[in-house]
């Protein structure tokens, strides 16, 4: 193992109950697709590592959560200290869409992040694979909208867009890169913000492996 | 020259001493107890006799242990043969002088004395013969008293007695390491050998590491099977008896399991180490059962998917230990599983024997048994406290459920007859289709942006609920009547009589493609699940379906394969997890506080643990209470699991004493392993199927009875204290953690649905 430490980047996907969180965290760490991933209850993470462009290595510890919003309530122990938000809807359904404000506002109201307007989110609408018959009509436009209102008080930023097929494999690995460079970003300028020792949160589970030796008792 | 006397009154000959025997009263190393197994002969003593004792270095004066250290060098030297003493010269033997360096004071003739034993040869009923594991675990010998007393457990440390290494080096120098057995030569052997010249020594034929000593008749056919016994010693002729036998298998699954947990305490406590150190570790020191079980696949595979070396190690830890609890399963008796829990837990000091034994299993309620209950008008002939305390205590067999769980979940009550059931299914059945109809003949209501997103979700659900369940799999087959299978499931008629049924000739041949089209319900089965929990929500319109309810409705419909039955069971299941689902999560947010109040009451050293760690408010715990463990447990132990809650036996939320129980079993493993929030939660949810249902459902049982015990102790010492005006000794007890003694359920019932929130 190298003696160096990875980042850890803490990655939250939210959305609508089936719109496909689980599928896409499980095709960009493992690789696989189920029909069949149960309806998420509470919350689990996984973890992946991955080099980016500049040969940095860092780690993405994603989160998966609940889609029905009351279970959003007890949730928010785990959005402390994240680095990017993905904001996901399905193609097909509109209504998904249409929730991805609420889905970012109850995100930065649960976070407690301090540089909200700054603060990296990513949309990622899933299952393209389905017939066209099947979309959202005039999905581009509706799409522009809900992004254009997403970004309104984001600093000018523009959220990054990705269509994705958790299914068909399409275009999720990319959208990945994006959110690890958007995370990393983020912990930069946590990291020069934080200088204050006691939020050692962000050092979740890359923890201490060569530099802490435990005391044998 | 050695100096001989009379013995005096008081005063024993030590015939045989062996050094550095230890009892380990607890499993920490600290707390080992050293001193010296002997057998010795007072005045006047015939071979029954002889004492075996254990005595204990810190209770010994200096010229006492002086003289024991020496028995136990040199007396090996001595012709062995000479010790023994045939009848015809007993009594010369008897009252001829004794070397005075091999007297000592009689050690008291009695059961602990400050750790120390004593006990003639002639109350010794038997002795198991643990042999050590070369350099890994210590041989030792369990004896059993005749009245049935387990003597605490002798280990030998062999690496620290004086004679055991003399003897080894000698067997070493003469190229001889083994005993006449063949096996690896060790300190017990020579006990063993001196026992011989004293007393009669029969080896069980049942369990060949069980020596009966002096044995009787009945003895002998009990531990005998059918073949002939093996004496090895004495001159027993009696012939084993060929009576079935009635013998309780030693405790090899605890042996075993204290290895594993040996090694685990060792390589555990390395917690930084990289999981290769980890391995290499294991593959040296590991003993040949656990590197077998470690190049298992499954064990192997959970260093792959996670590189963290702490949760690596506490995953790893959790397996062996599921494993080893399986091997108890399998080698040890129901009881040896409560001692075991209950040493760990401690219980020993809280609960009485008779408590203890009311929590021994039974075997599950079988068909007959369960009409045993019942008269010739179907009333039950026992109260219904007696079957569920059988419930509680065993479970149901599967043809069971489908009458049992009606009067478990309240839909028949406890004390009717058959005759009143069946009037009270005919308005069951009224009453369901008088619901159903409220939605099928409303299309105004279907139209509903509300009721068309509670439709989805509970589409979305089902569409992914317990799939691998057979009856949930979707056939190749064409859709027809005939794919119905149960007497009760719905025939096609009934089934084509709902709106939302897909018009038949739309439907696109067998295409799993069309999965997303989640109307488009091709199994039977699923169909009526969806039309149960339709008429749920329409039946329940405050609440209406929420995710985590087609969990909890699966294992109904599985038992009923009937949309009526299935429906009034659901619905008096969900009157008590309603606290569940209700839209501000308060019921869950209490049930987690509670569980938090229970687990520092109970545990806390683990939950002090937890909150270094961030994860005081047990949120990890929310899936496992949410849905009752169902994705926690295999499917047929779900069943068991519930049945056992809905008896309310000891406590309406017993469901958090089952909470609780998954902590205490991963505390050690959790406290040693698991820093952070996330490694906690991780470590939690990877829980899921790996748990072995039985021995949570005892661990839990006794913490119960832990808690309402301590419960009990603090409310008389607040009496005492207010009896005698010492008001500011009293403890209050927190209310919530009293109501967990409470039978009667909780309900929680969702209030109106405010104008314009949605079902989410």
């Amino acid at each position: 193992m190298s003696g160096k430490k990875k980042t850890l980047l803490k990655v939250i996907i939210l959305g609508d109950s089936g719109v496909g969180k689980t599928s896409l965290m499980q095709r960009f760490v493992d690789d696989k697709f189920s029909q069949q991933y149960k309806a998420t209850i509470g919350a689990d993470f996984l973890r992946k590592d991955l080099t980016l462009d500049n040969n940095k290595q860092v780690t993405l510890q994603i989160w998966d959560t609940a889609g029905q919003e009351r279970f959003q309530s007890l949730g928010v122990a785990f959005y402390r200290g994240a680095d990017c938000c993905i904001l996901c809807f399905d193609v097909t359904n509109e209504k998904s869409l249409n929730n991805l404000t609420s889905w970012k506002d109850e995100f930065l109201v649960q976070s407690n992040i301090s540089n909200p307007q700054d603060f990296p989110f990513i949309i990622i609408g899933n299952k393209i694979d389905v017939d066209d018959s099947k979309k959202i009509p005039s999905l581009q436009k509706k799409l522009n909208n809900i992004v254009n209102q997403l970004a309104v008080n984001a600093n000018g930023l523009t959220y990054p867009v990705f269509e994705t097929s958790a299914k068909d494999a399409i275009n999720v690995q990319a959208a990945f890169e994006v959110v690890a460079k958007m995370a990393l970003q983020q912990e930069e300028i946590n990291d020069a913000n934080a200088n204050d020792a006691s939020d050692d949160y962000n050092d979740a589970i890359n923890i201490h492996l060569e530099s802490e030796q435990r005391g044998c008792c | 020259m050695v100096k001989e006397r009379l013995l005096r009154a008081g005063e024993v000959e030590l015939l045989y001493v062996k050094s550095k025997v230890y009892l380990h009263p607890t499993p920490s190393k600290k707390d080992n107890i050293c001193g010296f197994l002997s057998l010795s002969r007072g005045p006047l003593a015939t071979n029954n006799d002889i004492l075996l004792s254990f005595s204990a270095e810190n209770q010994l004066s200096k010229e006492e242990i002086k003289i024991y250290n020496n028995v136990d060098l040199h007396e090996l030297e001595v012709d062995l043969e000479a010790l023994q003493i045939s009848g015809k010269r007993l009594a010369n033997a008897v009252a001829s002088k004794k070397r005075e360096d091999h007297i000592v004071t009689k050690p008291p003739v009695s059961i602990l004395v400050g750790y120390s034993f004593s006990i003639p040869l002639s109350f010794v009923f038997s002795i198991q013969v643990r042999k050590p594991s070369s350099g890994f675990w210590h041989g030792s010998l369990v004896i059993n008293t005749k009245d049935g007393e387990k003597l605490p457990i002798l280990f030998f440390h062999d690496n620290e007695s004086a004679s055991t290494l003399k003897e080894q080096k000698i067997r070493n120098q003469r190229f001889d390491p083994f005993n006449s057995s063949g096996d690896l030569y060790w300190g017990g052997d020579d006990f063993i050998k001196v026992l011989l010249k004293f007393i009669r020594v029969v080896k069980s034929t049942v369990e060949t590491s069980v020596l009966l000593i002096n044995p009787d008749e009945d003895d002998l056919r009990n531990f005998a099977n059918n073949r002939r016994k093996s004496s090895i010693g004495g001159d027993s002729s009696s012939e084993a008896a060929t009576k079935p036998i009635d013998f309780k298998m030693p405790n090899i699954g605890k042996f075993l399991n204290n290895a594993k947990w040996r090694v685990l305490e060792t390589v555990a406590t390395l917690g930084a180490q990289t999981k290769n150190q980890v391995v290499d570790l294991v593959d040296e020191h590991a003993p040949v059962p656990l590197k077998q079980l470690m190049s298992k696949p499954e064990v192997k595979k959970i260093g792959d998917d996670f590189d963290s070396a702490r949760i690596y190690l506490a995953k790893w830890a959790q397996q062996v230990k599921e494993e080893a609890e399986e091997s108890l399963k399998k080698y040890m008796l129901e009881d040896d599983i409560y001692n075991q829990i209950n040493k760990e837990l401690g219980s020993d000091e809280y609960l009485t024997e008779e408590e203890i034994n009311k929590t021994s299993r039974r075997d599950p309620i079988g068909l007959t048994e369960w009409k045993s209950f019942f008269d010739y008008s179907g009333r039950l002939n026992i109260t219904a406290n007696e079957i569920k305390s059988k419930i509680f205590h065993g479970g149901l067999e599967p043809e069971v459920r489908k009458e049992a769980w009606l009067f478990l979940l309240g839909v028949y009550s406890w004390d009717t007859s058959a005759k009143e059931r069946e009037e009270l299914y005919a308005s069951y059945e009224t009453a369901y289709s008088d619901y159903k109809l409220k939605w099928v003949e409303d299309t105004e209501k279907r139209s509903t942006e509300f009721w068309m997103d509670q439709k989805h979700r509970i589409e979305k659900d089902i569409h992914r609920t317990d799939r691998n369940i057979e009856i949930f799999q979707n056939k190749k087959t064409k859709r027809t009547s005939t794919t119905s299978t149960g007497e009760n499931a719905n025939n096609s008629n009934e089934r084509e009589s709902s709106p939302e049924t897909p018009d038949e000739a739309s439907e696109p041949e067998e295409n799993e493609e069309d999965e997303f089209n989640l109307s488009n319900i091709r199994n039977p089965h699923l169909f009526n699940v969806r039309e149960i929990l339709l008429t749920y929500n329409e039946y329940n319109v405050n609440l209406g379906y929420v995710q985590g309810m087609s969990d909890l409705i699966s294992p109904l419909y599985f038992i009923y394969q009937d949309e009526v039955l299935t429906f009034w069971t659901f619905s008096k299941f969900m009157e008590i997890m309603e606290r569940n689902f209700v839209r501000d999560q308060s019921g869950m947010k209490k049930q987690m506080l509670t569980l938090n109040k229970l687990l520092q009451f109970m545990l806390p050293k683990l939950y002090k643990h937890l909150e270094k760690c961030q994860s005081v408010d047990l949120f990890f715990f929310f899936r496992m209470l949410l849905v009752w463990f169902k994705r926690e447990f295999e499917w047929n132990d779900v069943f068991h699991l519930w049945e056992t809650l809905f008896t309310n036996c000891y406590s309406s939320q017993f469901h958090l004493f089952v909470a609780l129980a998954v902590l205490s079993a991963n505390e050690r493993i959790i406290i040693q392993n698991l820093q952070q929030f996330d490694e906690v939660l991780k470590y939690m949810n990877d829980l899921s199927m790996k748990m072995h249902l039985d021995p949570l459902l005892i661990r839990s049982e006794l913490l119960f009875l832990k808690f309402k015990r301590m419960i009990d102790i603090i409310d008389r010492e607040n009496s005492i204290a207010r009896s005698s005006g010492k008001f500011d000794n009293v403890v209050n007890v927190d209310h919530e953690l009293r109501q967990l003694l409470n039978k009667e359920p909780i309900i929680q019932k969702e209030v109106e649905r405010p104008e314009g929130v949605g079902g989410g």
